[in-house]
């Protein structure tokens, strides 16, 4: 379970925020299949400078080894750490502070 | 003394991003404006004329760098300050930066101290420069702003603006609801000093000056009080 302490000041933009990374699994997902390593790099890219922000540093940096793997056209690198994205998405367990 | 709270326009595609950097400004007392893309952007600089723009290097399909040209055209004494804002930490992206000639480089992921202590630091150059006791006589001085008829009555309108007015002078409105009523000969005096309707927004009364009897008609056939 990831447990992550987010700041309370967040609390309502927060679902928001969780609600675009379910929507990002269906899009990583479909891009793998297609070989589609430009949505990979902008998705990765894309959650890699919001995560920080909420507190998701870990996720971030799953994040930010997509853009990279993808930048390098890895797709087995790319697979293995889209799988790493939804599992930590499927088991985030939040912690206002 | 200049005033604390400044105007921030949020240039980024990512809504996440804007949500995040909007709640943090907001909190600490800012004005707070949004845009995904550099054509809403460049709308927002003209109407709104933010203090700063926090503008994202890679935006959907186009480059922010792209508008910083169009923004100093539009504020050609850089009185605007832009901070660009980005995942890239490449020496390549902050030097272009600097030398488009913006105010500032934050790397992504960017916390609320690192947000904060920016601001501070940057606080006496988020200033416009202020008019004040301008001689009517051999004042040249002319403004355009932009601003909302709120209500209108036989004898006045309301202008809701970002101006604080503190004489009675002369006033040209530009407005498309006072051209199709045929009031935009009429002459417009500021009747009263502007009130305050919330921090940074004033109602000033305006009043109308000869007025015909088809003018009046028409203002008695309005249903609703807003404009």
């Amino acid at each position: 379970m990831a447990k992550v302490e987010v700041d309370e000041e967040l609390k309502d933009i927060l679902p928001g925020f969780l609600n675009n990374r379910e929507k990002d699994i269906e899009t990583l997902k479909t891009a793998v299949a297609a070989n589609d390593f430009a949505t990979l790099q902008k998705v990765g890219h894309k959650v890699s400078g919001s995560s920080g922000g909420y507190g998701f540093d870990e996720l971030g940096a799953i994040a930010k080894n997509i853009e990279l793997a993808a930048r390098e056209s890895s797709l087995e690198k790319v697979q293995a750490l889209v799988q790493e994205f939804e599992n930590y998405v499927r088991e985030i367990e939040v912690v206002f502070v | 003394m200049a005033r604390k709270s400044k105007v921030i326009l949020i240039v980024d595609d990512d809504p996440d991003m804007r949500a995040y950097l909007n709640k943090l400004l907001i909190s600490m007392g800012h004005e707070v404006y949004e845009a995904g893309n550099t054509r809403t952007a460049l709308k927002l600089v003209q109407e709104v004329v933010p203090h700063l723009i926090l503008l994202d290097i890679n935006l959907d399909e186009e480059s922010g760098f792209n508008m910083i040209g169009q923004v100093r055209k539009f504020d050609q004494y850089h009185r605007i300050k832009i901070l660009m804002i980005s995942s890239l930490s490449s020496k390549k992206a902050i030097d272009l930066s600097k030398k488009l000639g913006t105010d500032g480089y934050l790397i992504k992921p960017i916390n609320n101290t690192t947000l904060s202590t920016t601001l501070k630091k940057m606080g006496p150059e988020l200033v416009f420069p202020e008019a004040r006791n301008i001689h009517s006589e051999y004042s040249q001085l002319t403004a355009r702003f932009l601003g909302s008829l709120t209500k209108i009555s036989e004898v006045s309108v309301i202008l809701r603006s970002k101006i604080k007015f503190q004489e009675k002078r002369k006033i040209f409105i530009e407005s498309p609801f006072l051209k199709k009523f045929d009031l935009e000969k009429t002459q417009l005096i500021i009747q009263e000093f502007s009130k305050d309707v919330t921090p940074g927004t004033y109602d000033t009364k305006i009043q109308l000056i000869g007025l015909n009897d088809n003018n009046l008609k028409n203002i008695r056939k309005l249903n609703t009080r807003k404009v």
